[in-house]
């Protein structure tokens, strides 16, 4: 019954009218009505009939690919709103190896490389190999295609002459080649891959670039696999690059889960190769997310979070601080070797050890926290107000015993279960809760969950 | 007028709260519902009994039948408590029966790695916690010990420590079920 009500539906899509756009060498454009039954020959009696260009000397080229007449517009992948290319000349083709984008997008949207003979249980979603963030226009993930051109002059009218065989070939620059019908450029010429987004017609909103990044790590779950998580089986998987192959997945809402818990627990790693972000949920070595445009499906107040963490962890790494003041949190790089360290914004002069204002001599020794009281400075009074609002706070961490100074980098550290063995989230260091010293065997044994009775 | 603002403000705090959890707290209720059953319907009966909170299912407790000596003359009941936000975090679990163990201690608190924030992964079921759980009764980890003074006898000398064991398991823990 449902799969009547699916050939329904895909009838009736065959019977739509769209429209497509051809463009010839000089850049004119001609829009034609088609159906997705129309053949490429149909479009070039359109064509032919609209410009006066002769029917024999000229070919059609679409993402990548140089059409035969016999091809219909859904054999090609051939959407609304698409563009044909016109190359003038050309050799009609009698056999093209099958390398169309259609072909790559069938390979790539894949969850494994597996072949699948079931027909996926949603069409909705079937028909979405690509996904991308659309920057520009529909400020979501989206559906996406794949598009080809030249890499040396950006045209459209270039043809493929091998085929992308995953990822890599697509994503990483000067892979593949191929021939460019640019009068001015022409001739054998690395291929570059785009994505544009599905989700809105190009040019829309005066958007004139509407190139979109593909998030290859979105897939459509083809293979009727079970979120590992929820264990329930979701349309859209993310997949993890374990390893140089594709490895853990979760579907897309787990993802978003996962992702926001271990950005809020700031848990995600800063390191060179992929910057500030996360590994899959088995923590496979090599498996850190590198698209960091994965991270906007969290949403814009978590991204925003997301890039001022990973800045800051950055500037951290780098040997920076970043100020204490409430409100603040200026990041410096302080070329001072000293530990006295004022902010440039604020004004506020503290200890580049403890993160107290600034005293002489050992940390230990430190007076605590107190408002600018009898220092006899002229202060403003926004200023008294915030330091007092300051005061309130330390004094609060002060007195709450489920909070402790990390001993090796003085970040304050909440405790709220567990063991006795902390790790400090700031700089990773082991220690333990009662001794506040480095994490050993003898805490081990004395207190590893709390004191001896 | 001032009281109830604080009152709407609260309210308003603990809808948000909700709606904030809520898709995690299902997430956690689908996935236990699924494991409970692969463990009841796995007959398996080294950990029987499984008993879920009939109003929180992020609650169990069950009954650990161990095979070997010194441990296999008796059972330990556990608690295992899964937190909202399962499986992003790890389940705990707590001995009820006392046993005489290096890695658990006299408040039936296990060290498990396989269930530690550092190692845990969210893909990890309950069944493969509980075969670790198992695993680690039977054959006890000395090097990481919780009871230095059992850890201690355990390698020094075993057959006082089988002993004590057993004479502790018949004492106090529960009757092993028939079959």
């Amino acid at each position: 019954m449902v799969r009547g009500v699916a050939i329904f539906k895909m009838a009736a899509r065959q019977a739509v009218l769209f429209d497509v756009s051809v463009r010839d060498s000089a850049g004119r454009t001609q829009i034609i009505p088609v159906r997705a039954s129309t053949s490429v020959s149909d479009i070039k009696r359109s064509f032919s009939e609209k410009t006066g260009v002769p029917l024999n000397s000229y070919q059609l080229v679409f993402a990548g690919r140089q059409l035969s007449d016999a091809d219909t517009l859904q054999a090609l992948g051939v959407q609304s709103h698409s563009t044909l290319f016109c190359i003038r000349g050309g050799v009609k083709v009698e056999a093209v190896p099958d390398i169309s984008v259609k072909a790559v997008e069938d390979k790539l949207g894949k969850i494994a490389t597996d072949d699948i003979e079931d027909p996926p249980s949603s069409p909705s979603a079937a028909n979405n190999r690509f996904y991308v963030y659309c920057k520009s226009v529909c400020k979501e993930m989206k559906p996406g295609k794949l598009r080809v051109r030249c890499a040396s002059c950006k045209d459209d009218r270039f043809t493929l002459t091998t085929e992308p065989q995953g990822w890599s070939d697509v994503l990483e620059k000067q892979k593949l080649r191929g021939r460019c019908y640019n009068d001015k450029c022409g001739g054998d010429k690395f291929a570059e891959f785009y994505f544009k987004c599905a989700g809105h017609t190009s040019g829309a909103a005066g958007v004139r670039d509407d190139e979109c990044v593909a998030l290859h790590m979105i897939r459509t779950n083809t293979v009727d696999i079970e979120c590992p998580l929820c264990a329930d089986e979701k349309d859209i998987m993310v997949v993890f690059t374990c390893d140089g192959k594709d490895g853990h997945c979760l579907c897309l809402d787990c993802f978003k889960d996962f992702a926001r818990l271990a950005l809020t627990e700031r848990r995600f790693i800063e390191n060179a190769q992929s910057g500030y972000s996360i590994q899959c949920p088995n923590r496979c070595p090599d498996s850190f997310i590198t698209e960091i445009h994965h991270f906007r499906l969290l949403g814009d107040e978590l991204y925003e979070r997301y890039q001022r963490f990973g800045t800051e962890e950055c500037l951290l790494q780098m040997g920076g601080v970043l100020c204490p003041q409430v409100g603040c949190g200026m990041g410096m790089l302080p070329e001072d070797p000293g530990n006295r360290v004022t902010c440039p914004t604020c004004r506020h002069t503290f200890c580049r050890n403890c993160k107290n204002p600034y005293h002489r001599g050992n940390c230990d020794a430190a007076p605590p926290i107190q408002a600018l009281a009898g220092t006899g400075q002229q202060i403003d009074g926004e200023r008294l107000r915030r330091s007092r609002w300051d005061e309130a706070s330390d004094a609060f961490i002060r007195s709450n015993a489920s909070i402790k100074p990390c001993p090796r980098c003085h970040v304050n550290i909440e405790k709220n279960g567990g063991c006795m063995h902390m790790t400090c989230s700031k700089c990773r260091f082991n220690f333990c809760w009662i001794c506040l010293i480095e994490w050993g065997r003898r805490c081990q044994d004395n207190h590893w969950f709390g004191e001896r009775n | 007028m001032r009281r109830r603002r604080a009152e709407t403000d609260s309210i308003t705090l603990s809808l948000t709260l909700l709606l904030f959890i809520s898709p995690l707290i299902m997430a956690a209720t689908k996935r236990l519902a699924k494991e409970l059953d692969e463990i009841r319907k796995s007959g398996q009966k080294v950990f029987r009994e499984v008993q879920v909170n009939e109003t929180n299912i992020l609650k169990w407790s069950g009954l650990i039948v161990p095979d070997n000596p010194p441990y296999n003359k008796g059972a330990f009941r556990i608690n295992i408590e899964f937190m909202a936000e399962y499986p992003f975090k790890p389940p705990k679990i707590v001995f009820l029966t006392k046993i005489y163990h290096p890695n658990i201690d006299e408040k039936g608190q296990v060290c498990l790695p396989i269930i530690s924030p550092e190692n845990w992964k969210p893909a990890t079921k309950t069944d493969q916690v509980i075969q670790a759980l198992v695993a680690l009764v039977h054959d006890p980890e000395p090097e990481h010990p919780l009871r230095g003074e059992i850890a201690e006898e355990y390698t020094r000398d075993k057959k006082l420590f089988l002993k004590k064991a057993e004479d502790f398991t018949l004492k106090f823990a529960e009757k092993r079920p028939a079959d």
